[in-house]
Order: C-alpha cells, then structure tokens, then sequence
C-alpha cells in the first residue's frame, strides 16, 4: 500500500478521534448553558412533565394544602401518579416497587389510598365537622400515618367472616372514629358482605360508602 | 429553562459531560469526585447514565422517576 493511503484502521480511528472531539466539544457547550441556568439535562421530558402537569391539577391543590409532612406529600403525590399510569402495567409497577422500597408497605399503602380516591373521599366527609384547616390536616396526617390501623386494604383471597370478626374486634378495641374499608374486584363483594354483618353487629357505627364499577370505599363512623 | 433531553445521546457525549461537572461513569452507573457511586436519594438507589436527569440545586444528579422529581420538586420548587 503506498504510504499516502491511509489504512481502514487509520481512518476508523480518525473517525472515532473526530467523534470523541465533537463530543467534548458539544458537552463544553451544555455544561456552559447548564451553568448559566439555561438548561437542565433531562431523559426522558414526559416524566418532567406529567409530575409538573399533576402539581397543577386541582387534587393535588386540595391535597397539599391539607397534608404538610413531607414525606406524606409526596407519598400522596404519588398516588395521583399511580392513578394516572393505571393503564401502564410496567410503569405502574416500577413505581410500585420504588415506593416500597423506599418507603415500606405502609408507605405504598398511603399511596395507594390517595390512588384509589380514599383520601380525597374521607377529606370531603370529615371537612364539614372540622373547625380550624390545622384540625383538617390532623385527622388526615393521623390517618395516613396509622394507615394499617384505620384503612382495611381487603385482599381478593380475604373471608369473609374472618375479615368481619377482624373488623368488629378493631372497633372494639380501639374505638376510631372512623374505620374505612377498601375492596376491588372480587374483593369489593367481601367488602359489601362484611359491611352488612358490622352493621348488624355493631350498633355504635353507622356506615356509608363510595363506589364505582369495580371498587368501594366502605366508611364505618363512630356515632356521637 | 429549557429541559435538553439526553435520551437519544450517545453514552460517550453522557460521559464527557459528566466529565466536566466532576463526575465520572463506568458507562453505567456515574461516580462523584470522591470516587463513590452517586445515590439517588430519593429513592435510595444508584442512579444509571442511560436514565440520569440533572438538575439545579448543587448539580443534582437524579434517576428520572416520578418519585425522584417529585421529591426535588418538593424541595427545591419548580424551578424549571
């Protein structure tokens, strides 16, 4: 080969140079932008944007002037979130184990109660009997924060009996002002079935309910 | 503020960038000057170079989650 030619090796290299050059110099650029507050480097816009466009969204305007602890306005949040990729199996799971991960059962179950309107529900019931806005965030923050005492998640494989004598024992026991049941599926005719058994055997709750299609919200309030 | 996606990038422009803000990458997962595998906090996992945002605020490098950029959002106001 005569010495003016260059080899595939040399001119694959030269491009690789070039490449690696014109990335430095590309980044240079950015980072000169990122660093006068032009620019943020993102991955994925659509992610940036259905958060922002959520923080706008008159729930999210209910909800965050109601929960102040950080960590429950963001559980919340994120519960808006689950709803909203409700349709999207992988990213609704992804988030799902994130939110577990990061926070624990307790925490994918508050997420979850913002998720399936139960939060946004028990606001609406418990707002006209509050005082002060402060009492409002309260009740709701103790509700998030004990949300395995007062929310009953019922399972597809849960029984009914042994859920209504679950239930009935918790009302005994601890007296709460309110004790709320959620079921979905096949879970919601556990949930209507044991609603009709509480209010048989207990007397000192009475009950009311929200439904659509596929899931209830059962509240079972204490009589004054 | 204009949000730069770096989704279609190449990994190498990813790396010369987080070169020059004092970071470093093995081509997954990113390093801060120290040398120690930068966490996203919200979420407690290392963040991965194909799915980093980075945003204001101490240069904060995130997973982008909805999570994560709720979190920042929390924190820092929508500031872009």
């Amino acid at each position: 080969m005569p010495d003016d030619i260059p080899s595939n090796s040399d001119v694959v290299a030269g491009i690789t140079k070039g490449l690696l050059e014109h990335a430095e110099e590309k980044a240079l650029a950015w980072v000169e932008r990122f660093r006068n507050h032009e620019i943020v480097f993102v991955e994925d816009p659509e992610t940036i944007d259905r958060v922002k466009k959520q923080r706008k969204g008159p729930e999210w305007k209910m909800l965050s002037e109601i929960i102040k602890d950080k960590k429950l306005r963001l559980l919340a949040q994120m519960g808006l979130t689950l709803r909203e990729l409700e349709n999207d199996q992988e990213k609704t799971q992804s988030l799902r184990n994130m939110i577990h991960h990061k926070y624990g059962r307790d925490g994918l179950h508050i997420a979850e109660a913002v998720q399936n309107n139960i939060i946004s529900n028990f606001i609406g019931l418990e707002s006209p009997n509050v005082g002060e806005p402060i009492d409002l965030t309260k009740k709701v923050e103790t509700l998030l924060n004990n949300i395995e005492k007062y929310i009953v998640f019922i399972g597809p494989d849960d029984k009914e009996d042994a859920l209504t004598r679950r239930v009935a024992i918790r009302l005994d026991a601890d007296v709460p002002d309110t004790l709320i049941l959620f079921g979905a599926y096949k879970a919601k005719r556990v949930a209507i079935a044991v609603r009709g058994k509480i209010e048989k055997t207990c007397p000192l709750y009475t009950t009311s309910s929200v439904e659509t299609k596929i899931k209830i919200i059962i509240f079972i309030n204490k009589l004054n | 503020m204009e949000m730069l996606s770096l989704k279609k990038e190449p990994t190498a422009l990813k790396i010369a960038i987080l070169r020059k803000m004092g970071y470093s990458s093995d081509g997954t997962f990113i390093f801060n000057s120290d040398g120690k595998m930068v966490i996203d906090p919200y979420i407690d996992e290392a963040v991965r170079i194909d799915n980093m945002v980075i945003l204001h605020g101490s240069e904060i490098i995130l997973d982008s989650n909805p999570l994560s950029l709720a979190g920042y959002f929390e924190d820092h106001g929508e500031v872009f």
